[in-house]
């Protein structure tokens, strides 16, 4: 009888007890260089449109960051700096510099598939001069013109992935992209660092592979256009 | 023996399951045995068996049994008086039984009838063996601490002559650098325990109180084998009982003094050459006290105090030197280099200093011992070991290693004295220990409050966050740059300057550059570590046909705290820079803040964190003694670790820690002086909490980047003055240096400011080590045994934190598992089989000699680098990432082949009253691997095994010999005075203990089982490229191989003792 009491004691011990590690929360990666691939959906058709190449590009590099006021208990904002706007902003004396980054509030409340959610992001726009061409020197490729730019870009359904594996390094959103008067839908598919790689390379670390600084678990692609490794499904793009 | 009706053992047993938890207790060692008539040879039963000490309290009565056994549990360690007596029986005595801490020991009698008349030959027998368990390890007490030169000056809790430090006697353990490593694993990895409570570190896990030996009774030293009350620990248990009053007023007066007049010549370590060069030197060294022991009330209530301080001084002796230079023929100048790969100097005549570093500490004690009757027994105890170094000019010498790791002041003499640090540890405990039912049914309770603090604050007094003092003046860094570079001249007045620098700032800049000068503050923290923890347990015997029972459960628990407040002085770190192409300005190097919004800085002055972790445990085993002779100890232990980090929030949790032991003894001549044994046993980790206050979340920081005031700048940063450091990083002055409109960052004048918590792998296991110990120990003569032991550990799952993506994003998880499949396990195999002898001190002579042959191989060294010192349990850079993991497994650091460890002391009477005692000792041992090690990017030296590990073959065999003379005078009865004289490292051997390691300080990629025949052509540069480069003979460090460290020198200890 005794032993039988005896057997029962470990059970005690046992009762009750959690072990589920904690999610990781909502990780956003800060940095300069995320890469964000645009998608078609629906291409601006006017003819002054088309003539001028008046579209998004195939991608593009962007900052992403996060921010965090912990005197408001914590509330996040979430801003997106796409390199569209920024490197035309010297040439805009009309905005704030302010006003080439999208700012929305970011919800720190996870969803079941590990993605956390920013909303109402201002319109990020830059309003800039003609650019005159810059012929090239000493072997280095020269800067075309580019005709006066009023580019207006919204983000909705912004939507970051921060799961223990992939913390805060893939990004997916909607984007309305306005370039003078030309407005044309794309699904962006993003995703942190932006690594160059060699179109067609066998070698790991050159095609996005290992040893390329990329998450071994991302499903990634080198961009032929892009030279740079891009998100091969839809976010999260994972193999 | 009746059985007791389980009816009302039930409740208690009951009781048992519920309670929870065992350690050490000072109360638990036993003495069983068995009593047979000698003309019958048949067991006597009801024979009164009495156990006296000075050590115990009144005296403790058992009977023996129907089979003629008894056992006495609960015994503090100490000397044994036992009287066996029955009516019709001639009463036996035997004296001057050993019981040590933990050990059970065996003594067996024969009783002589009264009537008898035959001669009979009764051979006394000399139990030493402890037959109880599968535990190895070494017991030391006083006898062998007064005879053999023990507690080496130097070193950790060198001057206090701290306790744990006797931890290297034992074989399989070796000196570490934060304590003593136990059968391959690191000194954090210990259990540390004095009367039952835990004294490590709650962060770090090393021993955070170095109580002094004045205060102990017995140390045993665990290196294995041991059963479920020892948790938590993957290395060994190092446990102390500390002294508790008799019945007599007992004490003693004490001095040393180690004079570094009588130390040896030091050889000195060729290194790089610089403008500020140091050499460390121990000035002296040296503690005084005194103990009292005595009654209060006779054999009811015992107190016991002590009080003993210490204090080490090294003396650092500063000189400036300048760089021989050469002219070529257009008169440019340029640096001398040597053989070595070293600059050359020419040191400056005039220009020594020297400075001291002192550290000092008062260890006090009280203990209080209430026998309440002869079954229950309380004790209540306060332990205190604070101590604090620097201060008031004077250098620091490092509470965790123990001695001044700063190898030269390079920054101006203010700034390396501005500082004192505090590590200081309290301990204050509580313990009953009870007895029902004729001693069947035991209860041990144990409660302690363990605290720490742990602080590096300004000496000027002034208060962290204040603006006021040297709190609030900023540390300043400069000459960061070789581009920029600074002569020592532009900040310390230099004997014959112009002579031996230049007359030109150019040439002062070349021929006295210094760098890395910094002026002010620096970092500082006032931290405070609190542990709580209760344990108990409940043993119960249980006689049943077949054998005898002994069941234990326990549980306990532990609350651990972690409050730390950190700042930079002046709320910055500021450091020279190249803030635009050739434009010198300031930095903010360190700077605790977050950002609201871009561009929008929050500064925090004080950073506060506060972790917690909670570990609850429980075990149940039996040791089940069949027919005296073989024991088998089956056991069960459970733990469960959470941690919460700072922000409050559940970091991690660690549960289903399931550690199985296993034991088999036997005593094939059930006498107890022989047996054989054979044991499994897993041990698991009790995370440290350092990780949670690093990590859960990081510290939140930002930087800026300032331009110099200049003409182009009049609001520039100038960090010369208070005013001009805070004018210097106030956004008002609007001198930051903005990165151009085109950067996709949207801050441009600012960078960091946030910090997000290390992600966890979901399937993260705990951290185990799984062991098997066979051996077998006779004892051949009198308190003299023999012995051969085997063992073999090995780790199950590793935590650490790991990265994928070259360093991008990392988190917390278990190599080779989990998130972590594509790393490498983590592995540390270590086998030893170790051949010994050891006489307990009697009829005038100890000895204790052994040889370990072991090996250590893997790739894990444990919970500290010992190749960089960092000390980050589980969140060291050893398996960051995966390129440079290649070659890491092989020979580890702490691999020494073979081991000798000789002691002996032999007691002379010189005449009636006074005795010379000479003890001698003797440790041989191998080297330890040597790697070729390169550096690799963003990590920096050291990071990648260009070759295997332990491919540079083994650095040469130490030997060091010690000797203690000793004279004791008697007095009286019960008084004498001694004088010691110890030597350690006798003939001064200056043995090399490690050699430059470092084969290029390129960064390099490792070679496939690559071999010597590779170096260096075939070594791979990093980062990669098209076509590949490769190491060439210049890129070898010519320093290679090089010593880096000797032997500590001959030291001398001087010691006066007075006994009453």
């Amino acid at each position: 009888m005794t032993q039988r009491l005896i057997a029962a004691a470990p059970l005690l011990l046992l009762a009750g007890c959690g072990f589920e590690q904690p999610n990781s929360g909502c990780i956003v990666q800060d940095s300069a260089s995320w890469i964000l691939k645009y998608d078609e959906v629906q291409k601006a058709t006017d003819d002054v449109c088309v003539a001028n190449k008046r579209f998004a590009p195939v991608g593009e590099l962007a900052g992403i960051f996060k921010y965090i006021d912990l005197e408001k208990g914590g509330d996040s904002t979430l801003a997106i700096r796409p390199d569209g706007l920024a490197s035309r902003g010297a040439r805009d004396n009309v905005t704030n510099q302010r006003e080439q980054t999208a700012f929305g509030n970011l919800n720190l409340q996870q969803d079941a598939q590990y993605f956390c959610s920013a909303d109402d992001l201002s319109v990020a726009k830059v309003d800039a001069v003609a650019r005159e061409a810059v012929p090239g020197k000493d072997g280095k490729p020269g800067i075309s013109a580019e005709e006066p730019k009023k580019l207006a870009y919204v983000f909705t359904h912004v939507k970051v992935y921060s799961a223990p594996s992939a913390p805060g390094t893939q990004f997916s959103a909607d984007l309305e992209y306005t370039d003078n008067g030309c407005t044309s839908t794309y699904k962006v598919r993003g995703m942190w660092p932006a690594v160059a790689c060699t179109p067609g390379s066998e070698v790991p670390a050159l095609s996005c592979g290992q040893g390329s600084g990329v998450n071994p678990d991302f499903a990634v692609v080198c961009d032929p256009t892009l030279k740079l490794c891009v998100p091969e499904k839809a976010i999260p793009s994972l193999k | 023996m009746t059985s007791i009706p389980w009816r009302r053992t039930s409740g208690a047993v009951l009781v048992a399951g519920l309670l929870c938890g065992s350690t050490a207790l000072a109360q638990s060692s036993v003495i069983i045995g068995t009593v047979l008539n000698t003309e019958t040879k048949q067991p006597a039963a009801d024979v009164v068996v009495t156990a006296t000490s000075p050590n115990l309290q009144g005296e403790q009565t058992v009977v023996t049994d129907a089979q003629g056994q008894y056992r006495i549990p609960q015994l503090p360690p100490g000397t044994y008086a036992l009287r066996f007596e029955k009516e019709s029986f001639k009463p036996f005595a035997r004296s001057d039984v050993q019981l040590r801490l933990n050990r059970t020991i065996r003594v067996n009698v024969e009783l002589l009838p009264e009537a008898f008349t035959e001669e009979v030959t009764v051979i006394p027998l000399a139990p030493t063996i402890d037959v109880g368990s599968t535990s190895t390890g070494v017991n030391v007490g006083d006898d062998f601490i007064r005879r053999i030169a023990v507690n080496r000056p130097g070193g950790k809790g060198g001057a206090a002559r701290s306790f744990d430090s006797l931890a290297e006697l034992a074989p399989g353990a070796q000196t570490d650098t934060f304590g003593v490593s136990v059968n391959g694993a690191t000194s954090p990895e210990n259990g540390y325990l004095v009367d039952g409570i835990s004294t490590g570190d709650p962060s770090v896990g090393i021993n955070a109180s170095p109580m002094t030996v004045e205060f102990v009774q017995d140390v045993n030293v665990i290196t294995g084998g041991y059963m479920p009350e020892f948790g938590r620990s993957t290395g060994g248990v190092i446990t102390a009982a500390t002294k508790s009053g008799s019945n007599e007023f007992h004490g003693t007066v004490f001095a040393n003094l180690t004079p570094g007049a009588l130390e040896g010549k030091r050889e000195l370590v060729v290194s790089q050459g610089s403008a500020i060069s140091g050499v460390t030197k121990l000035h002296n060294l040296g503690d005084f006290g005194a103990t009292l022991g005595g009654p209060i009330l006779k054999d009811k209530l015992w107190f016991f105090a002590g009080l003993a301080p210490s204090v080490t001084r090294f003396a650092h002796e500063r000189a400036f030197n300048s760089f021989n230079v050469t002219y070529d023929d257009q008169g440019k100048a340029s640096r001398v280099v040597d053989g070595r790969g070293f600059f050359a100097t020419t040191p400056i005549p005039g220009s020594q200093r020297t400075y001291f570093a002192d550290s000092s500490s008062v260890q006090y004690m009280g203990k209080l011992t209430y026998l309440i009757n002869q079954d229950h027994n309380v004790s209540l105890s306060l332990l205190g070991t604070p101590s604090t170094t620097g201060g008031n000019g004077k250098l620091l010498v490092d509470p965790q290693q123990g001695t001044v790791i700063l190898t030269r002041m390079s920054s101006s003499p203010a700034y390396h004295t501005a500082l004192v640090q505090d590590a200081s540890a309290r301990t204050l405990g509580a313990a009953y220990a009870g007895a029902f039912m004729d001693k069947r049914l035991l209860v041990d309770a144990n409660a302690g409050w363990f605290h720490q603090i742990s602080s590096q604050l300004p000496s000027d007094g002034s208060k962290i966050g204040s603006d006021e003092g040297l709190a609030g003046t900023a540390r300043v860094t400069y000459a960061t740059l070789n581009k920029f570079p600074r002569a020592l001249t532009e900040f310390e007045s230099v004997p014959d300057a112009d002579t031996y620098c230049g007359t030109t700032l150019a040439e002062q800049r070349l021929r006295c550059q210094v760098t890395n000068y910094n002026l002010g503050g620096g970092a500082i923290f006032d931290s405070k570590l609190d542990r709580y923890q209760v344990n108990t347990k409940l043993t119960y015997i249980l006689n049943n046909f077949g054998g005898s029972h002994i069941i234990k459960a326990g549980a306990d628990a532990e609350f651990l705290s972690y409050d730390n407040r950190k700042a930079y002085t002046g709320g910055v770190l500021l450091q020279e820079a190249e803030v635009a192409t050739g434009v010198l300005g300031w930095t903010d190097a360190r700077r605790y803040g977050y950002l609201h919004a871009p561009d929008d800085p929050q500064v925090l002055m004080v950073r506060e964190s506060h972790s917690t972790s909670n570990t609850v445990g429980g075990f149940l085993q039996d040791s089940y003694t069949i027919a005296s002779m073989v024991t088998i100890n089956a056991g069960l232990r459970y733990d469960a670790q959470w941690l919460y980090g700072s922000d409050g929030k559940l970091a991690f949790s660690m549960g289903n820690q399931v550690s199985p032991r296993l034991g088999v003894i036997v005593d094939p001549m059930r006498n107890g002086r022989s047996k054989l044994f054979a044991s499994f046993s897993r041990y698991y980790e009790q995370v440290p909490i350092r990780m949670l206050d690093r990590g859960y979340p990081p510290d939140p920081r930002y930087v800026a980047n300032h331009y110099a005031k200049d003409t182009n700048h009049p609001n520039g940063c100038d960090p010369s003055t208070v005013e001009g450091q805070r004018a210097c990083v106030d956004p008002n002055s609007h001198n930051e240096v903005a990165t151009p409109e085109s950067s996709r960052d949207p801050s441009r004048l600012y960078s960091g400011g946030k910090a997000e918590a290390r992600p966890v792998d979901p399937d993260i296991k705990p951290q185990s080590s799984d062991e098997l110990a066979l051996g077998g120990e006779y004892e051949v003569m009198t308190s003299t045994r023999v012995g051969l032991t085997y063992t073999h550990r090995k780790m199950n799952a590793v935590i650490e934190d790991m990265s994928r993506d070259e360093g991008n994003t990392y988190f917390l998880g278990n190599p080779g598992f989990g998130f972590a499949k594509d790393f490498p396990e983590a592995k540390r195999d270590y086998d030893a089989a170790t051949v010994y002898l050891t006489r307990s001190f009697s009829d005038g002579w100890l000895a204790q000699a052994s040889y370990t042959w072991s090996r250590l191989y893997g790739n894990y060294a444990g919970l500290y680098r010992p190749e960089t010192n960092q000390l980050d349990p589980n969140t060291n850079a050893d398996f960051d990432i995966i390129p440079i993991l290649q070659n890491r497994t092989g020979l580890l650091p702490a691999d020494r082949t073979h081991a000798i460890k000789l002691f002996g002391a032999k007691e002379v009477a010189l005449t009636q009253k006074l005795v010379a005692n000479v003890g001698l000792s003797y440790r041989g041992s191998s080297g330890t691997p040597i790697n070729y090690l390169g550096a690799y990017l963003r990590y920096g030296q050291g990071e990648t095994f260009i070759l295997p590990r332990g491919s540079g073959g083994r650095t040469p065999w130490i030997n060091t010999i010690d000797t203690s003379l000793g004279l004791t005078y008697r007095l009286a009865k019960e008084q004498s005075v001694a004088f010691t004289v110890d030597l350690f490292n006798l003939f001064n051997f200056q043995g090399v203990t490690s050699v430059d390691n470092t084969y290029t300080t390129a960064t390099v990629y490792p070679v496939a089982n690559g071999k010597k025949g590779d170096l260096p052509g075939s070594v791979q540069k990093a980062p990669d490229s098209d076509p590949k480069v490769f190491l060439t003979d210049d890129d070898v460090n010519p320093n290679f191989g090089k010593p880096t460290q000797y032997q500590p020198p001959r030291q001398v200890r001087l010691g006066l003792r007075y006994t009453f």
